[in-house]
C-alpha cells in the first residue's frame, strides 16, 4: 500500500475517455471495412511513429492520472507501536500527506525532490549564478556547486566524462532492450505476406525503429537524470524536465476533456437539425450563427475571468490547492468546449441532411423504425468518420490554445505545472543576460513533439476516412 | 465493299494495363478494330468491360495509373502512341474529338458556353475579329438545334438543361472539324425524348461532315440505330465484331447471343431472360392481364397531390409552388404489375414516397385494404407499413454500409416485431437470402462485398422480410447491366408468384414495361395522362405523349430502315414550377388545338380500364 488513493475529477474523467474511446475503436473494428482503413492508416510510416509517439503521451497522462496522498514517514516513537497495528486496522494510525501525488510523481520521485535553490544550466553542476558563499577563507562570490546536480561527484574535473560514460552506459542498456524487440519485429514482419496485400502491411521497420529510438533516449536519459538535472532547473530550482513531463497530463487533458464535452454537443445538435429539420435546424442555427459571431478569445477571457472570481469567493477554504486547480482546469475545458463545437456542429448538420435522404434511411422510415433508433443505427456510424478526423485535427489546436490561453493569463491556474505556464515564465528569462533558454525550450519541443505527431496522424486519418480524397485516387 | 479505301483508324493488339497497389490489372486485352471514313462503328458492352477505357487511350487521356503496354493505334496512317503530350493534344480536338457521358460535369461552371466553344475553335479561326470568332461559335450552336444561340452564347453551363448541355459538348467537340468523333455514352444521362434529339443530330451531323464515329455505348437499341458496325466487348476482350446488319439479324458469339435474350420485350412475356440461371420452370398461370375488374382493389389512390414550397430566392419574392405531384388517381388489384413510366422529374418517385405516407400528400386519399392512410400519426402507421414496401433505384445508397447483411434483413422484423426471437429471425434470414438466390454465408458480410445485382437482391429480400401485399419497386433495374437487370426481372417475376405479391413498378424503360407490367400509367409533369392495358397501351398508344416516347426509344428492329430520321419529339419537359396552361403537354404536341391551351382534358375512354387525358385521343386501329 503506498497511500491513500485520492482521485481527481479529472482523473475519472481522462480515465473514461479512454475506456470509451477504446471500446468505441473496437466496435468500430468488427466491421471488415474499418479494420482495412486502420490497417491503410498504420500502414503509412509517419502515421506509425506517431501514433507511437503518442501513445507514449498517453501513457505519460495516464500514469500521471493516477492520484493518491502518500504515507507520510513517521518517527520513531509512533513507528514501533503501530507496525502492527497497521496490519489490523490501518486507518487508525497511519497519516497521509496533506497533498496528492501521482503514480508519475512517485516513478520521478528522483528529481522531484532534486530541488535547487534556484536556476542552473542543462547537466551543470554548479549554479547558474554567483552567490557569496562563506568559507574558511572569508566571504567570496562564486558559482556554487548544486545541491543535487552532480553532488556525488568529487572531482569537478571529471565533470565531461562522467557525463559521457553515463550515456554510454545508457546506451548500452538500452540494447538489451532493444535487440530482442529487434528479433520479435523481424520474425513478425516476416511472417505477414506483404506482396498480396501491397502497402496495406502496417510499417513494422518504423514501429520499430520508432520504439527503439524512444527506449535509448529514455535509458540515456534516465541515466543522466538520476545524477544530473538533465534540462536545468527553473527560478526555484524544480527539475525543468520533470515539469516538461508533468505538462503533459495538462496537455492531453486540455485537448481530451474538451472534445469530450464538445462532442455530445456536436453530435446531439448537428444530427438533430440536420435531421428533423424544420424549427429544430432553424434554433440550432440560429444558436451557432450567434455563438460565432462573438469572437473567440474574448468569450473564452470573460468566462474564464468571471468563473475564477466565483472560485476565489466561494470555495477558497473548501478545497485544496490540487483540488482548486483541478477545477479551474475543468472549468477552462468546459468554456473551450462550450465554444469549439460549433464548426464540427456544422459538417454534421450537413452530413445529416444528405444521409437522411439516402434509400436505407427511406427504407427503414417505411419499415416503420422509430428516430431514434434511425439516429443511432443508420445516421451515427454513418458521421464516425466526420467526428474521427475532426477529433484529431481539433486536438493539437486545443493544445496550442493552453498554450495561447496560459501565457495571456486566461488559461489553468497558475500553481498547474502546463507548458503554456513554463512558457508565461520564460518571458522573463529571456530578459536575463546570460540568457536562461531551457524552460522554453523544452516546452516548445514537448509540444511541438506532441502536435507534430498529432497532426501527421490527422493526416494519415484523413486520407483513410474521407470518402472525396479516396474518389480522386 | 470499297476495301481499297484505308481505314480512318485502325487499331492493332491494344492493350492497356492499370497499376493497383499490388497489381496490375489488364483493362483492355489485345483488341483489333478499325473504323472507315463517314462511318459509324458501335462500342457495345456492359460495365466494366473496357469500352471506355479504349476510347481514353485512343485520346491519349488515361488516368495517370494507365499506361499503353502493347499495340498501335494507327490514325490516318500515323501511329498516335507514339506521339509526345504536345502532340496529341495537336490531335485532340482538331481531328479527333470527344463527349462525354456527364454533361454537367464536363462543362466548366465558371465560364459562358461560347467562350468554351469558341476555345475549341482551329487557332486560325480564332484569330479573326471578335465579332467573327463570336458568329462561327452562335453560328455552331445553332448548328446543334439550340433555340436563341445568341442568348446563350453568354449563357453559364448551369443555366442550361441536361440536353442543351450535350448539345453544347458536342458543338465543342465539332468546333475543331474533326474526322472522328469519339462518343462515350453520349446519352445515358438524358431521358428517351432528349436521347433521341441528340442522336438525331449526331446522325444529321455525320452526314452534313461525313464523319467517322466511335459511339461508346451499352444500348442494343442505339447501336441499332446508329452504327455501320458493331463490336462487343467483355471483360477487356472483343468477343464479337460484325456488320450491324449482321450482328442484329443474327449474333454469332455465345455471349452476344446471351444478351440478345436478355433483353426484355414484348414478346417475351411470361418467359424467363436469363435462362442458364433460373432454369427451372415455375409453373405460371397464364398471363395475369386477365384480372377481372370484380376483384376488390388492395390499393386505391385518388386526387393524390404533392407540392413543394421552394425557398424563395429573393428576400421579398413570394414562395413558388412546385406540383410535383398534380391529382394523381389509380387502383391496383391484388397480383398485378402496374408500371408508371415518364421521363426524369415528371413526379414518379414522389407518387412513391406519398403511397408510403413518407412524403405526407397535400390532398387525396391513399386507401390500401379498405385503410385510409393518409392522416394517420406515425404511430398509427407502423402496423400498417409491413403491408407496404420499397425497393429502390441505387443498389449503393440503398443499404448501410456500416451494417452486416443480416442486421440489414432483420431491421424490418424488429422494427415490426415480428419473426420470432433472434434465432426464428436468422432462420428467416437463411430462407429469404435462399429465395432471392443469394448464398447463406452472405449473411454476416458488409454491403460493399456484393456487386449491384447482389445488393439489389439483398433490398430485395429486406422489402420481403416483412411479408409485404404491395411492394413498390423505384426503378429497380436501371442501374444495372443488362444481364443483371434480367437475372433481377426474373427473380421479382418468380417472387410475385410465389408470395403473390402486388407490384408497382417505376422505370422509364418502355422494354421493360411492355416485358414486365400488366397495367401502364404514363405520367407528365405531375399528372398520369394515359392509363391501360400494358400490351393494349404500348401497341396502341392514345395519348400523343405516349406515342411520342414510344417512338423516342431505339429499338432494335428499325434497324434495316435507317435513313430518314423519325419526327422526335421537340423541346424538353417544361419546369413544374411554370406548367403550360391547359394541357401540359400542348407546347410539344403536334396536333395541339387552341383549345388544348385552355381547358385541361378529361379523361376519355378509350376501351376498358384504358384512359387517355386528351381532347383529341390518337384513332388506333383496331386489330
Ligand atoms: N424534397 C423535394 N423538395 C423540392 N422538390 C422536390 C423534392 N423532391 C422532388 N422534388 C421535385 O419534384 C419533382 C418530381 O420529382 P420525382 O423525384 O418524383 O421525379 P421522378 O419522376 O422520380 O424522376 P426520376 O426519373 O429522375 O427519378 C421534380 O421536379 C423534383 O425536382
Ligand atoms: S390535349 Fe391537345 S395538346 Fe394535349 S395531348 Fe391532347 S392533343 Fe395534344
Ligand atoms: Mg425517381
Amino acid at each position: 500500500m503506498l497511500g491513500q488513493p485520492a482521485l481527481l475529477i479529472s482523473d475519472y474523467l481522462i480515465w473514461s475517455i479512454c475506456l470509451i474511446g477504446g471500446i468505441s475503436l473496437a466496435i468500430g473494428l468488427r466491421n471488415p471495412l474499418q479494420r482495412q482503413r486502420w490497417r491503410m492508416i498504420l500502414s503509412t510510416p509517419s502515421a506509425m511513429a506517431s501514433a507511437i509517439i503518442l501513445l507514449t503521451y498517453l501513457a505519460i497522462a495516464l500514469l500521471d492520472s493516477v492520484h493518491f496522498r502518500p504515507l507520510l514517514p513517521q518517527d520513531e516513537a509512533t513507528t514501533n507501536g503501530s507496525i502492527e497495528a497497521n496490519s489490523e486496522q490501518p486507518n487508525s494510525t497511519v497519516t497521509y500527506a496533506a497533498s496528492e501525488i501521482s503514480l508519475l510523481d512517485l516513478l520521478l520521485s528522483n528529481i522531484r525532490k532534486a530541488e535547487e535553490r534556484s536556476y542552473s544550466a542543462p547537466l551543470a553542476i554548479y549554479a547558474f549564478s554567483k552567490e557569496s558563499l562563506v568559507t574558511a577563507a572569508g566571504t567570496t562570490r562564486a558559482y556554487p556547486r548544486l545541491l543535487y546536480g552532480g553532488a556525488d561527484l568529487e572531482n569537478p574535473a571529471l565533470h565531461r566524462s562522467d557525463i559521457v560514460n553515463r550515456t554510454l552506459t545508457g546506451l548500452g542498456l538500452s540494447l538489451i532492450l532493444v535487440i530482442p524487440i529487434f528479433l520479435l519485429f523481424r520474425r513478425r514482419s516476416r511472417r505477414s505476406p506483404t506482396l498480396s496485400a501491397g502497402n496495406q502491411t502496417p510499417a513494422w521497420r518504423t514501429a520499430f525503429m520508432t520504439i527503439a529510438g524512444l527506449l535509448i533516449i529514455g535509458s540515456v536519459a534516465t541515466q543522466l537524470a538520476d545524477h544530473y538535472h538533465l534540462l536545468g532547473t527553473e527560478k526555484v530550482g524544480q527539475d525543468v524536465l520533470y515539469l516538461g513531463l508533468k505538462s503533459i497530463r495538462t496537455g492531453v487533458l486540455i485537448g481530451a476533456l474538451t472534445l469530450l464535452i464538445m462532442l455530445p454537443l456536436a453530435l446531439v445538435l448537428g444530427t438533430a437539425a440536420g435531421y428533423f429539420g424544420g424549427w429544430i435546424d432553424d434554433a440550432v442555427q440560429y444558436l451557432y450563427t450567434t455563438l460565432s459571431s462573438i469572437p473567440g478569445v474574448l468569450l473564452i477571457a470573460a468566462a474564464v475571468l468571471s468563473v475564477n472570481l466565483y472560485l476565489d469567493q466561494n470555495l477558497s477554504e473548501v478545497t485544496s490547492l490540487h483540488q482548486r486547480a483541478d477545477l479551474r482546469l475543468l472549468l477552462l475545458t468546459g468554456i473551450l468546449g462550450l465554444t469549439g463545437w460549433i464548426g464540427l456542429c456544422r459538417l454534421l448538420r450537413a452530413e445529416s441532411l444528405k444521409l437522411r435522404e439516402l434509400d436505407y434511411v427511406t427504407a427503414a422510415r417505411a419499415f416503420g423504425v422509430v428516430d431514434a433508433r434511425i439516429l443511432i443505427r443508420h445516421l451515427l456510424p454513418n458521421l464516425g468518420h466526420i467526428v474521427l478526423i475532426t477529433i484529431v485535427i481539433d486536438f493539437s489546436g486545443l493544445v496550442l490554445a493552453e498554450a495561447v490561453l496560459s501565457y495571456v493569463g486566461v488559461g489553468v491556474d497558475p500553481s498547474m505545472i502546463s507548458w503554456g505556464n513554463m512558457i508565461n515564465s520564460a518571458r522573463l528569462e529571456l530578459a536575463r543576460e546570460p540568457l536562461v533558454w531551457w524552460s522554453l525550450a523544452t516546452a516548445f519541443i514537448f509540444m511541438f513533439t506532441l502536435v507534430l505527431c498529432a497532426n501527421l496522424f490527422a493526416d494519415a486519418v484523413r486520407d483513410a476516412f474521407d470518402p472525396r480524397l479516396r474518389g480522386k485516387q | 465493299m470499297n476495301s481499297v479505301v484505308p481505314p480512318l483508324l485502325d487499331i492493332r493488339g491494344l492493350t492497356v494495363e492499370f497499376v493497383m497497389p499490388g497489381e496490375i490489372l489488364l483493362a483492355v486485352d489485345q483488341i483489333n478494330m478499325t473504323i472507315q471514313p463517314g462511318k459509324t462503328l458501335a462500342l457495345l458492352g456492359e460495365s466494366g468491360s473496357g469500352k471506355s477505357v479504349t476510347a481514353l487511350a485512343m485520346m491519349g487521356l488515361l488516368p495517370t495509373a494507365g499506361f499503353i503496354s502493347a499495340g498501335d493505334i494507327i490514325f490516318d496512317g500515323a501511329d498516335l502512341t507514339s506521339y509526345s503530350n504536345a502532340a496529341m493534344r495537336s490531335v485532340r480536338g482538331s481531328r479527333i474529338g470527344m463527349v462525354f457521358q456527364e454533361p454537367m460535369t464536363s462543362l466548366d461552371p465558371v465560364m459562358t458556353v461560347g467562350k468554351q466553344i469558341t476555345e475549341a475553335l482551329p487557332r486560325e479561326n480564332r484569330r479573326a475579329s471578335r465579332k467573327s470568332v463570336r458568329e462561327q461559335g452562335v453560328q455552331l450552336l445553332s448548328q446543334m438545334g439550340i433555340p436563341e444561340p445568341q442568348r446563350r452564347f453568354d449563357e453559364f453551363p448551369h443555366q442550361l438543361s441536361g440536353g442543351m448541355k450535350q448539345r453544347v459538348m458536342i458543338a465543342i467537340a465539332l468546333a475543331g472539324e474533326p474526322e472522328l468523333l469519339i462518343a462515350d455514352e453520349p446519352t445515358t444521362a438524358l431521358d428517351v425524348t432528349t436521347q433521341a434529339q441528340i442522336l438525331d443530330l449526331l446522325k444529321q451531323l455525320q452526314k452534313e461532315r461525313n464523319m467517322a464515329m466511335l459511339l461508346v455505348t451499352h444500348d442494343f437499341g442505339i447501336a441499332a440505330q446508329m452504327a455501320d458496325q458493331v463490336t462487343v466487348m467483355r471483360r477487356g476482350q472483343i468477343v464479337e465484331s460484325a456488320s450491324a446488319q449482321d450482328f442484329f439479324q443474327a449474333p454469332q458469339h455465345p455471349y452476344s447471343q446471351q444478351l440478345f435474350a436478355a433483353l426484355p420485350s414484348l414478346s417475351k412475356r411470361g418467359k424467363p431472360l436469363f435462362e442458364s440461371l433460373y432454369a427451372i420452370p415455375v409453373a405460371q398461370p397464364e398471363s395475369s392481364e386477365t384480372t377481372t375488374p370484380t376483384d376488390k382493389p388492395l390499393l386505391e389512390v385518388s386526387g393524390l397531390q404533392v407540392l413543394f414550397k421552394q425557398r424563395s430566392a429573393g428576400l421579398f419574392r413570394e414562395r413558388e409552388t412546385l406540383y410535383a405531384v398534380d391529382g394523381v388517381s389509380f387502383s391496383l388489384n391484388p397480383g398485378e404489375t402496374l408500371a408508371i413510366v415518364g421521363e426524369s422529374g415528371c413526379g414518379k418517385s414522389t407518387v412513391i414516397k406519398s403511397v408510403l405516407q413518407l412524403l405526407r400528400p397535400d390532398s387525396g386519399s391513399v386507401v390500401f385494404d379498405d385503410i385510409e392512410l393518409t392522416g394517420r400519426s406515425q404511430r398509427q402507421l407502423r402496423p400498417l407499413r409491413r403491408n407496404l414496401q420499397v425497393v429502390f433505384q441505387d443498389p449503393y445508397s440503398s443499404l448501410n454500409p456500416r451494417m452486416r447483411v443480416t442486421d440489414i434483413i432483420q431491421e424490418g422484423m424488429i422494427a415490426q416485431k415480428i419473426g420470432g426471437n433472434r434465432s426464428q429471425r436468422e432462420e428467416r434470414v437463411n430462407q429469404l437470402l435462399e429465395d432471392v438466390g443469394l448464398d447463406i454465408s452472405a449473411r454476416e458480410r458488409y454491403p460493399h462485398e456484393f456487386s449491384g445485382g447482389q445488393r439489389q437482391r439483398i433490398g430485395i429480400a429486406r422489402a420481403l422480410a416483412v411479408e409485404p401485399q404491395l411492394l413498390l419497386l423505384d426503378e429497380p433495374t436501371s442501374a444495372l447491366d443488362l444481364s443483371v437487370q434480367a437475372q433481377i426481372l426474373d427473380l421479382l417475376r418468380q417472387l410475385q408468384h410465389a408470395h403473390g405479391l402486388t407490384y408497382i413498378f417505376v422505370t422509364h424503360d418502355l422494354s421493360v414495361v411492355e416485358y414486365f407490367a400488366d397495367r401502364v400509367a404514363v405520367m407528365y409533369l405531375g399528372r398520369i395522362v394515359e392509363e391501360g392495358p400494358a400490351v393494349e397501351l404500348m401497341t396502341r398508344p392514345a395519348h400523343p405523349y405516349t406515342q411520342a416516347l414510344l417512338l423516342a426509344a431505339p429499338a432494335i428492329e428499325v434497324a434495316q430502315e435507317k435513313g430518314e430520321p423519325t419526327p422526335h419529339l421537340l423541346g424538353e419537359p417544361p419546369s413544374p414550377i411554370h406548367r403550360p396552361s391547359g394541357c401540359h403537354f400542348h407546347p410539344r404536341c403536334f396536333q395541339a388545338q387552341p383549345i388544348c391551351s385552355l381547358d385541361y382534358p378529361q379523361a376519355v375512354e378509350i376501351s376498358i380500364q384504358h384512359r387517355a387525358n386528351c381532347h383529341f385521343p390518337l384513332e388506333t386501329e383496331t386489330s
